[in-house]
């Protein structure tokens, strides 16, 4: 918005305007004015030119001398760019219509009566002969002056622009150089007002035009302004100076005050309690924490008070006698560098402020936490000894008794009036040990502490045994004052050590009867374990069948696999053979008695030329007789069956037009010989067909028989290995053919030794696992070597992998990961003994890539 | 292409597509077509192109085995384009639930073993081209 | 009447003319001449095809030079039926066309024999017709008619 305000805009807009409106009627109306003028121009041309063919007409037709007009119209081609039409239109009598006679346009499908006349210019010239009355009409459409205008205007046009822009800019320039020095005036004032006066930089101005006047009275303010300044800063600093001189003396005395406070560790206060307002000295401050003015009221003081302590602050706080109060509060919250509570002493008394009339309280706070805590010490050491629940005794040095606990009336059963001032002799029995009462003595003398056992009575008769502790207590300077003893009642403890003492021997002669009980169990063992051998005879006979029962569910889902393998090249072989029988017996007999001797020549030469590709995939074929439509129907427009054509074409091994279609579309009687061939290759294909059928099923009848063959056999024989695994691969190629690989890496002349169809069933198992697991689609690869002296194959594939909780019991009996009924939990157990049988051994490690089953076999002599 | 009817017989052994191909043109009549594929997911876009046409299609053949899918599934998409379309299932193993569920669903009007007899698809190929 | 009298002789003429004589004509009393062809016989069916503007050049890419008959010359009816099937106005309006089509050079239109054998003789490639009287006009020139 401010640049829409500015001069420099102002000045610009008007001049700009009035430029685009200038321009904006130039470029409007005068290519309006020179359309027109060509129009008549053209229009004129036109008439001429029509006149000359009308006349040219009547000349050819009148005199029989079509030369003139062969020459105009010759004009006219030459200038057919220029011209959208010509036409010659004829009326045979008044009342008869006009039609058209010829016309000259580049439309084939153009019709002079279904156009737009107020699209073109139209003239048009009448002739008339004997033979013949007509017009001769010649159009030009309007479309092609307005282009041509367009053209020649656009040198103009651009010329224009440019000039328009050119000229914007000048003016734009002018303007600012108007309001430019208006700029630097307003510039400078903000200067002034900010006081930023060592940025002004505007310089005296020799000229008198109102804009200079303004910047030279710019000028002179700014240097009385600078005047003013200095005056006040000298008057300034005379008052700092002795402002500064006062404040030292009263910041000395404060310091000594200070300095007696913190000794003390003593602060002081004052509150007025109609502001709830307090003041505290430095030192308190610091102290109680007080950072903010909300710190410094009543509120604030009572939450840092223990909950006890409070009714007593605040009354005090709030009572407002002249007598003075002493108080002492505890924290509520321990201190944080310490973690202890605080304990302060807080002394106060109201005073009344004499200038304003208020009273408030002033005193002092001390903190005391020292000595608090020194009393509670105190008072918890007296507090243990005095509620022991054990005897406690305390003797001077001629261990007369100067101090008892409440225990030791319990115990003794004396009262303390006895007991105080006697010695504890007095307790012992006459039954007391000679030797403890030794131990005691000695021990008192060298003013030792000991620990001893002792048996003393009551008052009244009943004895109890003590654990004695005795040491001897000492002043701060380390001179002996006396003893203490501590006692512990430990009558119990001596009945229990009689009664385990008891136990004991009871144990004892119960060991002795269990001996004689274990040797009439062994016994009884060895009967049960006969039975058992009985029962373990029986199982491993089911399990014999239950094995066999898994090998016939093997060779059972083999057979079902192969069924369907063999049945798909027989229904091929059916059919072909079928179709030969038709082929020859209709067909063939048909075609050689209807062929000519050329059509059989192209005949054969095509076949030649066919028979060796190998027929297209269905798609394929179908894009090939697409491809051969589109190129049939435009190239042979006289051909109808065209569809059917290419789909004949294509099915035969035509892909798109070659030599040879062309030559063979060219003969009369193509049908007939495409027929023909077509008959040649389907007999050819059938043949074909029969025999892959027949190799297919024959490979898988003969896999089969190998396998089936040696299920029982009773000897070892030698095999190749390779020959071995390539079997089960045929085997099982009905599951493996979709989705799955399996790459069998046998070296070729590999012989082993031992039960050929028992190791079948081995690679069987695996592989079929590894399928079962990928949903048949796993890639396997057999892989073989030979180290120290083993043969070590390798059946690897890439299916999901064995977890490892169960890795270690895939080879165990009836362990199965399938649901019930599916699976025997027999198979990898029986591969695993049949290995061993051979004196091999197998394992199995798999990870999230691979599992591979590795199985060694030692090299036997062959 | 115009408005013609359309065979179409699927199966993913070539020797069966071509072998059978042969056969039935032997008798199969003029103005009618007959189309293969080789796997399920062309057969579907093949009768899709039909339906785009304006073809009709009066019978397929297909395989129950095939390599991307069941013929069962090739046949369900079939009578949803076009209903009263005439439907056989070729298979070369006996039995199948599958098999047995979508004939009792939707209708069969064979279930033909390999190796087949063709006489049976002969007749029901002659009944569907009766208009 | 005249006109139309003369036209049914003429065509009787024709009729029996075809019937009578071994040799092929065009038609009675009229002959073809031409200079330089490089053919000395013609079947009708070809004449036609040169006449009518279908072919524009002789075997050895010669230009195809026309002379007809003009309105004002006998032989004008003659040519035109036998050679275009229509009258000859129609034959008139049959070159108009092809003129505006520009298929072809328009022909040379002369009034008597004596015209178009001066013509056809002193241009190589031309072709006309003549009375069958003015044959020895043009000796060198005549061109035998075959049957097709």
């Amino acid at each position: 918005m401010k640049i829409f305000g500015s001069i420099s805009f102002k000045i610009w807009i008007y001049f700009s305007s009035i430029l685009f409106i200038s321009s904006a009627i130039v470029i409007y109306y005068f290519p309006n004015q020179q359309k027109q003028s060509i129009l008549k121009y053209r229009g004129n041309e036109l008439t001429e030119l029509s006149r000359t063919i009308a006349l040219g007409v009547e000349l050819s037709l009148d005199v029989n001398d079509f030369q003139k007009l062969n020459k105009s119209l010759g004009y006219y081609r030459n200038k057919k760019s220029e011209f959208d039409f010509l036409v010659v239109t004829q009326k045979k009598s008044d009342s008869e219509k006009e039609e058209i006679f010829s016309q000259i346009s580049d439309s084939v499908k153009f019709n002079f009566y279904a156009i737009d006349t107020s699209k073109y210019l139209i003239k048009s010239a009448v002739f008339s002969t004997q033979i013949m009355n007509g017009k001769v009409i010649i159009g030009l459409s309007k479309n092609r002056v307005n282009n041509e205008v367009q053209k020649t205007n656009l040198p103009i046009y651009i010329a224009l622009v440019f000039i328009f822009l050119i000229t914007v800019i000048l003016f734009y320039v002018v303007a600012r150089n108007v309001s430019a020095p208006i700029n630097v005036v307003i510039y400078n004032a903000k200067l002034l007002q900010e006081e930023k006066y060592e940025l002004f930089n505007i310089e005296q101005k020799k000229s008198t035009d109102e804009i200079s006047q303004l910047q030279n009275a710019l000028i002179n303010l700014k240097d009385s302004l600078l005047l003013q300044k200095l005056e006040n800063k000298n008057l300034l600093e005379n008052l700092e100076d002795k402002i500064t001189e006062r404040t030292e003396n009263l910041n000395l005395t404060l310091l000594k005050l200070k300095e007696a406070q913190d000794i003390a560790e003593l602060g002081y206060y004052s509150f007025y309690k109609n502001l709830d307002r307090f003041t505290f000295s430095e030192n308190l401050e610091e102290k109680l924490l007080i950072k903010t003015s909300e710190a410094k009221k009543l509120e604030y003081l009572k939450s840092l008070i223990d909950k006890e302590y409070i009714n007593e602050f605040e009354t005090n706080f709030t009572k407002q006698t002249t007598e003075p109060f002493s108080i002492e509060v505890k924290t509520l919250l321990p201190d944080t560098i310490t973690g202890t509570f605080k304990w302060f002493a807080i002394n106060g008394k109201y005073y009344k402020d004499k200038q304003t009339e208020t009273d408030y309280l002033s005193g002092t706070i001390q903190e005391i936490t020292i000595r608090k805590n020194a009393e509670a010490e105190l008072r918890k050491l007296s507090q243990a000894v005095k509620n022991s629940f054990n005897s406690i005794i305390i003797t001077d040095l001629n261990q007369k008794i100067t101090w008892i606990n409440d225990s030791v009336l319990k115990l003794t059963e004396y009262s303390r009036e006895e007991i105080i001032g006697n010695t504890p002799k007095m307790f012992q029995s006459s039954e007391t040990d000679l030797e403890t009462k030794k131990i005691i003595r000695e021990s008192l003398i060298a003013r030792k502490s000991f620990k001893t056992e002792i048996l003393n009575v009551t008052k009244n008769g009943n004895k109890y045994w003590l654990e004695l502790y005795i040491q001897p207590i000492f002043s701060e300077r380390g001179v002996a004052e006396g003893f203490m003893a501590v006692e512990i009642d430990i009558t119990e403890r001596k009945e229990k050590d009689k009664l385990i003492l008891q136990y004991i021997s009871e144990i004892e002669s119960k060991q002795k009867e269990i001996v004689t009980a274990n040797e009439s169990l062994e016994i009884k063992v060895a009967d049960k374990t006969r039975d058992l051998e009985f029962s373990i005879l029986q199982i491993q006979k089911s399990q014999e069948e239950i094995v066999k029962k898994e090998k016939m569910a093997t060779l059972g889902v083999l057979i079902a696999g192969i069924a369907h393998e063999v049945n798909t090249p027989l229904g091929a072989i059916k059919a072909s053979v079928d179709n030969l029988e038709h082929l020859f017996s209709l067909e063939f007999v048909k075609a050689i008695n209807t062929i000519s001797l050329d059509d059989l020549k192209q005949v054969l030469a095509l076949y030649t030329k066919l028979n060796v590709l190998s027929t297209p995939s269905t798609i394929i074929q179908r894009q090939n007789a697409k491809n051969l439509l589109s190129i049939i129907s435009e190239n042979y427009p006289e051909i109808e069956n065209a569809f059917v054509l290419s789909k004949e074409l294509s099915s035969i091994g035509f892909e798109s037009m070659n030599v040879d279609l062309i030559a063979l579309l060219e003969t009369s009687n193509y049908a007939n010989i495409i027929k023909t061939v077509k008959l040649l290759l389907n007999i050819q294909r059938s043949l074909k067909t029969i025999n892959e059928g027949a190799v297919k099923s024959g490979k898988i009848i003969r896999a089969l028989n190998v396998y089936s063959h040696g299920t029982d056999q009773e000897q070892q024989t030698q095999f190749n290995l390779k020959e071995n695994i390539d079997n089960i691969i045929t085997l099982l190629s009905n599951k493996i053919k979709y989705h799955a690989t399996v790459k069998n890496n046998i070296p070729e002349n590999i012989l082993l030794k031992g039960f050929e169809d028992e190791l079948s069933q081995v690679w069987t198992n695996i592989i079929n696992n590894a399928l079962q697991a990928s949903n048949n689609k796993c890639n396997i690869v057999i892989d073989y070597k030979n180290e120290n002296n083993l043969h070590f194959i390798s059946i690897c594939n890439d299916g999901p992998k064995i977890p490892d909780i169960i890795i270690d019991k895939i080879f165990d009996e009836f362990f199965t990961t399938k649901k019930r009924g599916e699976g025997t939990g027999l198979g990898l157990n029986i591969v695993k003994s049949i290995v061993e049988k051979h004196h091999g051994k197998i394992n199995c490690i798999s990870n999230e890539k691979n599992t591979i089953f590795t199985i060694n076999l030692p090299v036997t002599k062959i | 292409m115009s408005s013609n009817k359309v065979i179409v017989i699927i199966d993913d052994e070539f020797i069966i597509l071509e072998s059978l191909s042969i056969q039935i043109n032997l008798i199969l009549p003029a103005n009618i077509m007959l189309e293969a594929a080789s796997s399920g997911e062309e057969s579907i876009q093949l009768i899709n192109e039909l339906h785009k046409n304006g073809n009709e299609l009066i019978l397929v053949i297909s395989d129950f085995n095939l390599d991307d899918m069941k013929g069962t599934e090739v046949l369900k998409h079939s009578i949803s384009l076009f209903p009263k379309l005439r439907k056989i299932i070729l298979t070369g193993q006996a039995d199948s639930a599958i098999i047995a569920d979508f004939k009792n669903e939707y209708g069969l009007d064979a279930i033909i073993n390999k190796p087949w007899n063709f006489e049976e698809i002969k007749e029901i190929i002659l009944e569907s081209v009766l208009p | 009447m005249a006109f139309k009298k003369f036209i049914i002789i003429v065509v009787c003429l024709l009729i029996m003319g075809k019937a009578n004589n071994a040799i092929a004509q065009i038609a009675e009393d009229l002959i073809v001449i031409a200079n330089d062809i490089g053919v000395s016989s013609l079947t009708k069916k070809q004449v036609i095809s040169y006449l009518k503007g279908e072919k524009n050049f002789w075997e050895k890419r010669k230009k195809v030079l026309i002379a007809l008959p003009s309105s004002k010359s006998e032989l004008a009816t003659i040519v035109a039926r036998s050679i275009y099937k229509t009258s000859s106005e129609g034959m008139q309006k049959y070159w108009l066309s092809l003129v505006f089509q520009g298929r072809a050079d328009p022909p040379m239109f002369f009034g008597s024999d004596e015209e178009t054998i001066k013509f056809v003789t002193s241009n190589k490639g031309s072709i006309g017709f003549i009375r069958t009287k003015n044959k020895s006009q043009a000796v060198d020139f005549l061109i035998e008619i075959k049957t097709d």
